[in-house]
């Protein structure tokens, strides 16, 4: 007879596992932002920067049953062109993802800030990956996600890679590898707010109450090993 | 072809059925499908006649070719027969059922986070609408409730029972008085008709969901608002934490069957 104990490590190990693969991808991506940089003869325009719609692309299709979207938000002021500049593609049901329009001007009611939004300030700041969330993404996709970044260093400033994982996606990674409906077990984000659980009464996108943080029994940190602070993730179980 | 012709009152909750259709479809197969949900929904029943193709075209505010092609669709999935000459027309011919594996597909593809999302519209608007109604609702309108709570608690079949659910939810609606609040209880319910609801092996909720209506009606008859907004809330989120609860067990079972 399994422990709860170890559903809970085999649970934390699949959806640290799925993640890190997606990152490390993503990671891959970044590098080349950064060479590409490195590369151009003075300061990189867009035409530099034209491969990313080719590898995000891939990059989108090979994810495609964790994430549903990705793109590149430029450092502001990095680019001669324009201020802001941000790129994003949603993967579609069939052929190649599509590119997303994001309102960049700052007169109009729907303009996207993205140099204030958390996804785009928090990984800056860390200088390192880090998943931002959950948290719904309005003028974005308006849709509850969580957001994998990683920077990508250059001499103009960083930038940032993104890419967009729906809680619908996690939340079958999780209960397929958790297979447990008794005790009540929940997936919590750094902002305290649910991202997946087995119960029906804590659900995802809501906030864990007080009082069943206080029936907190086993707590366990979902980071895979060697970059804690990337996946600030924590699975829980409560007590009856 | 035994028929009767369509009731105005069902003509109406058809047409304010209008804007649950999912995105990117034609006027055409929007109709077609405003048509089938309302079906669904045993709005429409077997042996309904329509109203003639000029009429309903008008009501619907499309172009008679287009109400054709509508027709036409629905007629290949053998839902509406055509007959013509002066007492001519198309009658509703089948009710939909969708099996237990199509809507526990449905149920299990539909993430948590969707199902507390639709809960909470349904949460706002059925209380809203319960409230209102402790203020508007008229004699007959409380008694008509009455009649579908024992109604819906009378019914034997699972399908029908729960499509007596939806009438139920819509007639306080209506009691509302507010012909917005209709149209987006009947939209949501037609969304949650596409859901399973069944769950064999244990003996279900049914008990609770009968006391809940009973509560709701004794509210709206004693024009306690707030009593019957609280009512329809909790009504509401059981529902959901039902649905999510069966949600969250398809989807640990699937690993097993995939």
């Amino acid at each position: 007879m399994e422990t709860v104990s170890e559903a809970l490590q085999r649970t934390v190990d699949t959806v640290s596992s799925s993640i890190s693969a997606v990152f490390a991808d993503l990671e891959e991506v970044a590098g080349a932002v950064t060479a590409a940089a490195q590369a151009a003869s003075g300061v990189p325009r867009r035409s530099d920067y034209l491969f990313l719609r080719q590898d995000l692309a891939n990059f989108i299709k090979l994810h495609s049953d964790l994430i549903i979207g990705a793109g590149i938000a430029y450092a502001p002021g990095s680019l001669p062109e324009a201020p802001h500049w941000l790129e994003w593609w949603r993967a579609q049901p069939k052929g190649e993802p599509r590119f997303v329009t994001h309102d960049l001007n700052p007169d109009s009611l729907n303009y996207y800030d993205y140099t204030g939004r958390e996804w785009f300030t928090l990984p800056s700041a860390a200088g390192h990956p880090l998943a931002v969330g959950p948290y719904v993404d309005f003028g974005g996709i308006n849709v509850s996600i969580i957001t994998l970044c990683v920077p990508a260093a250059t001499p103009q400033g960083t930038h940032i890679l993104g890419c967009d994982l729906t809680l619908a996606n996690l939340e079958g990674v999780f209960l397929r590898a958790l297979q447990l409906r008794d005790p009540a077990v929940v997936l919590l984000g750094p902002n305290g707010r649910v991202i997946a659980s087995n119960n029906a009464r804590i659900a995802t996108g809501t906030l864990l109450l007080e009082e069943d943080l206080k029936r907190a029994d086993l707590s366990l940190d979902v980071s895979p090993a060697g970059s804690p602070a990337r996946l600030p993730w924590k699975l829980i179980s409560l007590k009856k | 072809m035994q028929s009767t012709a369509l009731s105005t009152r069902s003509l109406d909750l058809l047409l304010l059925l209008r804007g649950s259709e999912p995105e990117g479809l034609g006027r055409a197969d929007q109709v077609s499908y405003q048509i089938e949900t309302a079906i669904l929904m045993g709005i429409l029943t077997e042996g309904d006649r329509l109203p003639t193709e000029s009429v309903l075209a008008g009501e619907l505010g499309i172009s008679p070719i287009t109400l054709r092609q509508s027709l036409a669709a629905l007629r290949t999935k053998g839902l509406i027969e055509t007959s013509r000459g002066r007492s001519g027309g198309s009658v509703i011919r089948r009710q939909i059922e969708l099996t237990d594996t199509q809507l526990q597909h449905k149920l299990r593809d539909t993430s948590t986070e969707a199902l507390r999302d639709l809960g909470d519209l349904a949460a706002g608007i059925s209380s809203m609408s319960a409230r209102l109604a402790a203020g508007r609702a008229d004699p007959q309108n409380v008694e008509h409730l009455e009649e579908l709570v024992t109604r819906h608690r009378d019914t034997a079949d699972e399908r029908a029972r729960r499509r007596m659910d939806a009438r139920f939810h819509v007639a306080i609606s209506i009691a509302s008085q507010s012909s917005r609040l209709t149209s987006a209880t009947l939209q949501l319910e037609a969304e949650l008709m596409t859901l399973w609801w069944g769950d064999p092996g244990q003996p279900g909720n049914e008990g609770d969901l009968v006391e809940q209506h009973a509560s709701i009606v004794e509210a709206i008859r004693k024009r306690d608002a707030d009593a019957a907004a609280t009512a329809a809330e909790h009504h509401s989120r059981s529902g959901t934490e039902y649905l999510i609860e069966q949600h969250l067990r398809l989807t640990m079972q699937a690993e097993g069957s995939v």
